[in-house]
């Protein structure tokens, strides 16, 4: 009888313990994430392939775009955030294909597919290693989802262990613009971003 | 000393027959009950135009539907095809993009295999890619209809459930999956040249 005692213990025990381990440990998505490094706005944020700054974050109810003297007004459920800044790759030249916007609830809005390619945004660039490239940075999210976001940036979505950059904006839903029009410029800096267009 | 090992070897038979018996009486429940199952396929719910569908991951509401030659971008193409289109108005309410609203809503049809349908945002009169999260947005999705074919005076629809999986069974991967129909909808073709 105690036999069967220990036997059925030693089931119990062993049930508790697996179940105690498949609700404790990491998930896969977590063991296989990217390495964040963290920054602040207008700082140099470091990984180990890439470089990247933000200098500007902006926020309108409505995107005009412009580009070969045609004007196209974007509208939006939500606002539209406009990001500026900087990158550059460090030793290799690479792409930066994946950008997101983390609210602070957690959601992940993805950089927008609805503004045309004429417009030089961050996943069509090349960066190559010593030549800073300015990067823009344009996402579609609904209001409350602007105070306290972050943005992220990875070589891709797909690449587990890789680098990712987070900076941390400081963009609030207090200072939503009407309107704001992205121009593409022929030379120097390839695009304009203008208010109420 | 021979006593105590043929009663080991007593035990082991009967744990055996016993471990045996369990197994084949689970394969035996588990086949009937698939059996059962598709023999009794789960009846969906059937929901009128206008009314909103919780999928799981997406919020559908079915509008109307229509055929014709010029697709909702409002530019013919050069070579023109049937179209059926629907329209549709779509929250997504997982916390992450998606792209897959074709996989929620399929269009039950007998005779002829459809390509998947091409998404058209409203609002820009062009493609729709991502549906960010909580942004109502109105859509046309579009088959390309097979010539020779008519197109129905009725389409049935099935809006498809999706899941969501903390840990899924191959990776322990957090994601979302497809689950049974939640609802069809049958919608009346308006016939445009």
């Amino acid at each position: 009888m105690t036999g069967m005692m220990r036997t059925a213990l030693a089931v119990t025990f062993a049930a508790a313990a697996l179940y105690a381990l498949q609700h404790t440990r990491p998930l896969y998505s977590d063991i296989t994430s990217p390495i964040v490094s963290w920054g602040g706005m207008g700082e140099d944020v470091e990984a180990s392939a890439f470089r990247l700054s933000l200098d500007r974050v902006r926020v309108a109810r409505t995107l005009n775009v412009e580009t070969f003297g045609k004007t196209k007004p974007y509208t939006s459920s939500g606002v539209w955030v406009v990001a500026e800044g900087k990158a550059e790759a460090k030793f290799e030249t690479l792409s930066l294909i994946s950008g997101e916007w983390l609210s602070r609830r957690g959601v992940r809005y993805i950089l927008t597919d609805r503004i045309p390619a004429t417009i030089e945004m961050m996943p069509g660039d090349v960066y190559q290693p010593g030549l800073p490239r300015p990067l823009l940075l344009v996402f579609e999210m609904p209001p409350e989802a602007v105070n306290g976001g972050t943005v992220v940036v990875a070589r891709s979505k797909l690449m587990p262990l890789d680098d990712e950059i987070r900076i941390a904006t400081d963009a609030s839903e207090a200072d939503i613009e009407p309107a704001l029009t992205i121009r593409r410029n022929e030379e120097g800096q390839p695009w304009s971003i203008l208010p109420q267009g | 000393m021979t006593e105590p090992s043929r009663t080991t070897i007593r035990q082991r038979l009967f744990a055996f027959l016993i471990a045996g018996l369990g197994g084949l009486a689970a394969s035996a429940f588990s086949f009937s009950l698939a059996v059962y199952e598709a023999a009794h396929p789960p009846r969906t719910p059937k929901a009128v135009p206008g009314e909103q569908i919780d999928t799981g991951r997406w919020l559908v509401t079915l509008r109307s539907a229509r055929s014709g030659t010029t697709p909702p971008t409002g530019i013919p193409p050069w070579k023109p095809t049937r179209l059926v289109m629907v329209d549709m108005d779509v929250v997504n309410q997982s916390a992450t993009p998606s792209n897959l609203l074709s996989r929620a809503v399929t269009l039950d049809v007998p005779q002829a295999a459809l390509q998947p349908p091409t998404d058209y945002l409203d609002r820009d009169k062009g493609l729709a890619g991502h549906f960010n999260p909580g942004m109502p947005e109105r859509v046309t999705l579009a088959w390309e209809w097979p010539e020779g074919n008519p197109v129905p005076q009725r389409l049935n629809l099935t809006i498809n459930g999706q899941i969501y999986k903390l840990r899924d069974n191959l990776y322990g991967a957090s994601d979302w999956f497809d689950a049974d129909a939640v609802a069809t909808v049958e919608l009346p073709v308006e016939q445009a040249p």
